[in-house]
């Protein structure tokens, strides 16, 4: 979990040394571990490139948004779409043998949107209202994203249990 | 399972994903940065299309460049790989018409975008269907070129063409190898354009742009062109048309079509863009349309 520091960073490499960790674990559980990484960097360059991080009024919800929308992007494969979401799902199964495989799958296939709605609700404790102005969305279509998450994956797991 | 598992299982499957995630790069020096477009196809890549669907357009005189439609919104949902999933996302939340059970009327709104799109050009909007609204045609008589062997109702009334008339429609259907088929058409008082085909995952998945064009060389069009773009990538939220000779056009999509009507007899060449929420250039192409 997020921890706010007592002392809020004054520069970019401050800010971006404060909140990479939190936003490559954000990436992840959007685009998975291998490509993370760059996404945030890419995105915080971006960032840095065009001083739109000096002029922000909240530099980390900007930085998330960012970060979401670079992570959309590298998504958008065309035609890798299902492998990567066999490699996804198998990274939570592997790394958490607790977790049911089939919440893995159905984890990996949630849309982008779902997943960063899921991953900031439920790793970063935030509310729908908070998810929303992190990444530039309603908190309607926040609640939205996530009752169609719950309702997606408690379909997988039901049919797991009745198969 | 209850609602606690049911959270607590999701929780074990974030945690496991933040916790295979990697350390962050070092911040390199900012260096200027600019949106690097994706590879524009060419023209002779557009023809080749053409050239590939030669039967259908032998029935579709005038039309430029042809790719059967699709759909795309605010990604709401993944990206659909069926055309069931596809038409359950086009209809979900429609309204059945009560007098005609063989209408479905798209309540889909179009994207939201993070900037403003007047920037980019002028806007043109499909305004949403109301429950007055009828299809010009029914399923019954519609006559799409390149017809399925079987059309299955509700055509799905999803908008229509501010200052034109024209409507912007959708119907699936069987086609003749029984494999699913998607048809499109937009139509107004006597205009008519249609396209059927399967469900083009490479369009909805942004690797390019479908584009439909009816031009004024066209008896039923003498005044403007019309241009529809189906099935966009899933996730655009912008439609920008820069013409070559300096006139831009701009529309947000209705249920991932969007539909221009280009004033005047002139060719229309020019470049098409697809934007995503924060103006990313999603898939540009190249279009050069005869008059």
């Amino acid at each position: 979990m997020t921890s706010e520091a007592s002392t809020e960073p004054t520069t970019d490499a401050e800010l971006y040394a404060k909140y990479s960790h939190a936003l490559v674990a954000f990436a992840t559980s959007i685009v998975g571990p291998s490509m993370a990484a760059d996404v945030v960097h890419d995105a915080a360059v971006s960032l840095v490139s065009s001083q739109a991080l000096a002029r922000a009024h909240d530099p980390r919800a900007l930085l998330y948004k960012a970060v979401f929308a670079k992570a959309k992007s590298a998504q958008r494969s065309a035609f890798r779409r299902r492998d990567r979401e066999r490699r996804f799902a198998a990274t939570i199964v592997t790394h958490d043998p607790e977790v049911l495989p089939e919440v893995a799958i159905a984890v990996a296939k949630l849309s982008p949107q779902q997943r960063a709605c899921v991953f900031l609700t439920y790793w970063e404790d935030m509310t729908p209202q908070t998810v929303g102005d992190f990444l530039g969305i309603s908190d309607g279509t926040v609640k939205h994203h996530l009752a169609r998450a719950r309702k997606r994956l408690r379909e997988t797991l039901d049919q797991g249990d009745t198969a | 399972m209850n609602d606690q598992q049911l959270d607590e299982q999701i929780t074990r499957a974030v945690r496991a994903l933040a916790e295979t995630s990697p350390e962050p790069l070092p911040l390199a020096a900012a260096t200027p940065q600019h949106r690097s477009p994706r590879p524009i196809l060419v023209f002779a890549g557009a023809f080749a299309a053409v050239a590939l669907i030669a039967g259908l357009v032998a029935v579709l005189p005038r039309i430029g460049r042809i790719a059967p439609f699709g759909s795309t919104g605010p990604a709401d949902t993944a990206v659909p790989t069926t055309m069931e999933e596809y038409w359950t996302w086009l209809t979900d939340g429609g309204l059945v018409l009560e007098d005609n059970p063989d209408v479905v009327l798209v309540r889909r709104p179009p994207p939201g975008t993070r900037f403003d799109p007047r920037e980019y050009g002028e806007p043109q909007r499909i305004l949403p269907v109301s429950s007055g609204d009828n299809p010009l045609w029914d399923v019954a008589t519609a006559n799409f070129p390149g017809r399925p062997r079987q059309l299955t109702p509700p055509v799905a009334l999803i908008g229509t063409l501010e200052g034109s008339g024209m409507q912007v429609a959708a119907l699936r259907g069987v086609d003749f190898t029984e494999e699913p088929a998607l048809c499109v058409q937009f139509a107004g008082d006597e205009l008519v354009s249609s396209i059927c085909g399967p469900l083009e995952l490479d369009a909805l998945n942004g690797a390019r742009l479908s584009i439909l064009a009816q031009t004024p060389g066209d008896r039923s069009s003498p005044e403007a062109s019309f241009l529809f773009f189906g099935p966009l990538p899933w996730d655009t939220a912008l439609v920008v048309i820069r013409l070559d000779d300096g006139r831009r056009y701009v529309q947000q999509p209705r249920a991932g079509m969007a539909l221009f009507r280009i004033p005047g007899p002139t060719a229309l060449i020019g470049t098409a863009s697809a934007l995503d929420a924060d103006a990313g250039t999603i898939v540009e192409e190249r279009f050069n349309i005869g008059p």
